[in-house]
């Protein structure tokens, strides 16, 4: 009976207007549900609207990480970046759970419809307790018109003073009679000890009266019972199956966030050894069919592949497939080539965020099977998107990472400073060297943003392996087919004690929120030519940390392994 | 095969079972909310349809206590609820564990016939017990009844069974989450809670009407009293219908439960066959579950019952005296006990009655606490989770503590294991006199049951995230 009751409520709330008077047991059920449902509610609705997006903010950027200072890289770029997020976030919060805004303001004239009927609710309440006798309790000391804390003579003094007033054998008419009986009754109660027990008891002298049981539900005509259990059905028989059969078609998109389509064409396509180029055609054709084509981008496609775009080489038959895959060819180069001055449609930034969650499953899928080469190139397209560079390297390549330059830049200081011509190099140069460096006039920096440029080479990485051992763990020595540990003890060396690493340095790619991981890579001999890639995704942020990879011990015999250490976000730091 | 044995004459009867076929991909998890949602509203549908053909029925319920642990509804298709097939389930795995009857749960056919035949017992027992209700006259005297009436109830239970049935088959092969079993008794419980606290049945019993349910109590108590301090007071503390002290004594007991459900032991243990495989072994508090406090209830409702028949009978005969004495009250016209071994065992029921005779409620808990215990250290044997059987199910699965010999691993568990479950066992005792005396609702019991169940629907469903969160990093 509970759960019909439950659900029952909503119909009940429909046809309430047609009821009225009698159904005062009804009014106080739905007084309290509505209050029980509206208080919080209202509660949650006006912190949202004071404190909008907290907790997702303090999510994204925490302040600190197992107690060590969460540095942020404060480039002026990535500031207003992370400001947009953060606004992002907030705004996001306001309607919670609604996409749109339309739903948020569905949402808030509902409550205040809410709130109406409440109040609506309370106004009849009010009338009912005035006019219904059904409230007026049985209270003696009312009755007898003292105090409640009168002594047994005053009571005795009231008593008689009533009963001369309302005597039968004084008073002829009916209503006094009534009105006699009630006042023995009360007198009674305060009196007699029988009747006192049961009054304190049962709330009646004359002891305990049979229990009547109801239902608070309003009471329906016959002519009308008909249409009620029609309601009824239709709401169990059609409403319930037809949201089951909604929420199982809405059922396309896989765990990964990602279409069960994108996944399928992904989990085709991976290979052994595929090439940077091999694995952005996978990704351009994976992701190719989520947006409409608006136009052939024909110009803007020439015009990029005059920069060094190179575009799918196997196209579909489809003519509506092709579109979408030039457009969506048009926006990852023009993002790569840092040339979206070109771009006239507004698309980029939910492409890009898609191809970001499209590499990290396509690294996942990878990393899973142990195809270390296929890996790489995946991460130097991943680096490639969310730094807006060439993944094949090619171009003014890994400097460009460094704000404020271009390739006009690079090639000025790749021409002036033969010695620091790398991003590694580059990091590790003397700050008193690059400062005069970077300070000269070709290069044409504004004081800002040479600190910029200090900030970033502060912030970005300078991973050091401290020391690595392999071992067995519970064992002593390391046999064939052991599971063995890889320990590797890890220094971030640009960080000063006590600090820990943020979210990377990526002012190009919309999103502030990327985080600075690193992959382990290393390849296990096998018998003859064969083996084993093992790949491992390190994510701590902190200055020092220890990773543990397990993986199986293949060969008897001692063994050196070749460890690759990859930065996910920043290219050039292996 | 050469010898013959008791679980191939299932093999005929395999072809006209109904059977749920294993899912041919890994269900999403959103799909397994989907399924295991569409099952618990087929229950609840059947919970609440009652049974044509019963005559109105006025007598007491005797299988009141069962009917929380059991998921059944009075007079509806729910009838039997899920005791079919808890009662096979438990039945066959006795058989097996006494090599009564030969299972090898290494070989897949074998598997299959067992499930086949634990399902055809469940058919058998569903058959039983709806002939048993009928003819014992549950739904009044067959004879009212009439032939065509009885046979309609019993095809009625037949079928409501199962359905019941398939749909513990749908969740347990892997489309939904956890067993139906565990699903429709957490279900039952939360709605008898959710029920007390909202409920909008009215009673009038001369002071105007009251609501049953304690939340909507308190509101129209405070609305419509004059004196606002007595209306609260009221709210709280009325005896006869659910209060809000109850309801609050509800929740403390729920998080009493899950804060306890944490404790455990993590015995490390290492694969013998990959060497450096860890792994954790644990051995929970709560070892065994709510199951000592069942058996304790089961004991003490059989006692209540056959001294309560005793009393009647031979009401002179000083050992029945002994046993029981019995009184009905005032007003309800129930028996309660009130001399004798059982009125030791009943729980105390107010803080007047504890000081009144305090060596009725000395002996109430150290009765409970030790009765848990004992039946908590027994049951471990019975169902195969002793020491020795967790030795060799971890032999069997090549794993080994290190540190110590093969041999020395049902030592070093017998450290751990009757520990736990006694002591796991008298705490669940203890929460259940503490859940009762504070009056919680839907029976300590029952909250203890739906709290370890909705504790490992939690567990589930971070597990599977955790998976899809893996996925994506």
């Amino acid at each position: 009976m509970a759960l019909l009751w439950l659900l029952a409520v909503p119909a009940i709330a429909a046809k309430k207007n047609q009821s009225d008077g009698d159904d005062s047991a009804m009014l106080f059920f739905l007084l309290a549900m509505l209050s029980c449902l509206l208080l919080p509610w209202t509660l949650a609705v006006l912190w949202y609207f004071l404190f909008p997006g907290h907790a997702e903010v303090a999510k994204a950027f925490p302040t600190t990480i197992e107690g060590s200072r969460v540095r942020l890289c404060s480039t002026q770029a990535m500031q207003e970046r992370r400001e947009a997020d953060m606004r992002r976030l907030k705004s996001r919060h306001i309607s919670a759970g609604f996409a749109s805004q339309r739903g948020e303001f569905k949402r808030l004239v509902l409550l205040v419809l809410l709130w109406c009927w409440l109040l609506y609710i309370v106004v009849q309440v009010r009338q009912v307790l005035a006019t219904s006798a059904l409230y007026q309790n049985f209270d003696p000391y009312a009755i007898l018109e003292v105090g409640g804390t009168s002594s047994s003579s005053q009571i005795k003094k009231a008593f008689h003073k009533l009963s001369l007033k309302y005597h039968p054998d004084k008073n002829p008419d009916t209503a006094a009679a009534e009105k006699f009986i009630l006042i023995k009754k009360a007198y009674d109660a305060l009196t007699d000890p029988v009747a006192k027990r049961n009054y304190r008891l049962y709330g009646n002298p004359d002891g305990p009266t049979r229990v009547e049981l109801s239902v608070a539900l309003p009471s329906v005509d016959k002519e009308k019972q008909g249409l009620v259990l029609v309601l009824f059905l239709l709401l169990f028989v059609i409403g319930v199956p037809l949201t089951l059969l909604y929420c199982m078609q809405s059922t396309s998109i896989d765990q990964n966030g990602l279409p069960r389509i994108t996944n399928e064409v992904l989990q085709n396509g991976l290979g052994d050894t595929m090439d940077v180029r091999a694995v952005q055609e996978l990704l351009l054709r994976a992701s190719a069919g989520e947006t409409k084509a608006r136009d052939d981008h024909a110009d803007l496609r020439k015009q990029l592949s005059a920069a060094g775009a190179t575009f799918v080489r196997k196209r579909p038959e489809d003519a509506e497939d092709e579109a979408r895959l030039q457009q969506a060819e048009a926006l990852f180069w023009a993002h790569l080539l840092r040339r979206t001055d070109l771009l006239e449609i507004d698309l980029l930034e939910p492409a890009l965020m898609h191809w970001e969650m499209t590499c990290k499953a396509l690294l996942q899928l990878a990393a899973k099977k142990g195809f270390s080469q296929t890996l790489h190139s995946t991460l130097d397209v991943f680096r490639g998107l969310v730094q807006a560079i060439e993944p094949s390297g090619k171009g003014a390549g890994a400097l460009l990472q460094i704000p404020h330059f271009t390739s006009e830049q690079v090639r000025m200081w790749q021409k002036r400073n033969k010695k620091y011509a790398t991003f590694p190099t580059f990091l590790s140069m003397p700050s008193q060297e690059r400062s005069t460096a970077l300070s000269t006039e070709e290069l044409g920096l504004t004081g800002n943003q040479r600190a910029d440029i200090e900030e970033f080479v502060a912030c970005a990485p300078q991973m050091q392996i401290q020391a690595s051992r392999v071992f067995v763990q519970g064992e002593e020595e390391i046999c064939i087919g052991d599971v063995a540990t890889l320990e590797l003890r890890l220094l971030r060396a640009n960080l000063p004690e006590g600090e820990a690493i943020g979210s990377a340095h990526t002012p190009h790619f919309p999103s502030a929120q990327v985080r600075e991981a690193w992959w382990v890579t290393f390849r296990l001999p096998g018998r003859g030519k064969s083996g084993v890639s093992v790949c491992s995704r390190i994510a701590d942020g902190s200055r020092e940390f220890v990773a543990h990879i397990r993986f199986r011990v293949p060969l008897a015999g001692k063994c050196r392994l070749r460890l690759t250490l990859s930065c996910e976000a920043y290219a050039g730091r292996t | 095969m050469g010898k013959f044995r008791l679980l191939d004459l299932v093999k005929p009867c395999m072809c006209v079972l109904p059977e749920v076929s294993t899912p041919d991909r890994r269900i999403p998890f959103r799909e397994k909310i989907l399924w295991t949602g569409i099952s618990l509203f087929v229950f609840l549908v059947c919970c609440q349809i009652p049974l044509y053909g019963i005559s109105a029925n006025k007598s007491t319920d005797p299988f009141y206590w069962m009917r929380v642990i059991l998921a059944s509804n009075r007079g509806t298709l729910m009838e039997l609820g899920i005791s079919p097939i808890v009662t096979s389930g438990m039945v066959m795995q006795l058989l097996a564990g006494s090599k009564l009857l030969e299972v090898d749960q290494s070989v897949k056919e074998d598997r299959m016939l067992f499930q086949g035949a634990q399902k055809l017992f469940g058919m058998v027992i569903t058959l039983g017990e709806a002939m048993a209700y009928v003819l014992s006259g549950m739904y009044g005297p067959v004879k009212d009844l009439g032939a065509g009436n009885a046979i309609l109830i019993i095809l009625q239970l037949f079928c409501a069974g199962v359905i019941v049935l398939i749909l513990d088959e749908l969740l347990q092969k892997g489309y939904g989450l956890g067993s139906g079993i565990s699903l429709f008794i957490a279900t039952n419980i939360c709605e008898t809670i959710c029920w007390k606290a909202f409920s909008p049945t009215t009673m009038n019993t001369g002071k105007g009407p009251e609501f049953e349910g304690a939340v909507i109590a308190l509101f129209h108590l405070l609305i419509s009293r004059s004196d606002k301090f007595t209306a609260l007071k009221e709210a709280f503390y009325r005896q006869t219908a659910p209060n809000i002290t109850s309801l609050f004594a509800t929740v403390l007991v729920f998080f009493f439960v899950i804060y306890f459900q944490g404790f455990r032991v993590d015995l490390a243990v290492k694969n013998q066959r990959v060497r450096g495989q860890m792994g954790s072994y644990p051995i929970k508090l709560f070892y065994t579950s709510n199951i000592p406090i069942i058996l304790q209830t089961a004991l003490v409702s059989n006692l209540y019952f056959f001294s309560q028949l005793l009393y009647k009978r031979f009401k002179a005969n000083m050992i029945v005296n002994m046993i029981g004495q019995w009184q009905e009250t005032e007003i309800t016209g129930q028996s309660i006990p009130v001399g004798g071994l059982v009125y030791y065992i009943s729980p105390p029921h107010s803080f007047g009655e504890v000081w009144d005779d305090p060596i009725h409620a000395l002996f109430y808990v150290v009765f409970i606490l030790v009765s848990c215990a004992l039946f908590s250290k027994a049951w471990i044997d019975v169902s195969g989770s002793s020491a020795r059987d967790v030795a060799r199910q971890l032999r069997e699965q090549q794993l080994m503590m290190p540190g110590y010999r093969d041999s020395d691993l049902p030592k070093v568990l017998n450290r751990y294991i009757p520990t736990a479950a006694a002591f796991g066992g008298a705490c669940i005792g203890a929460l259940t006199i503490v859940a009762d005396f504070l009056g919680a609702i839907g029976s300590g019991t029952g909250i203890l049951l739906a709290v370890t169940i909705i504790y490992e629907y939690f567990e589930k469903i971070c597990k599977e995230e955790g998976q899809g969160a893996a996925f994506m990093f």
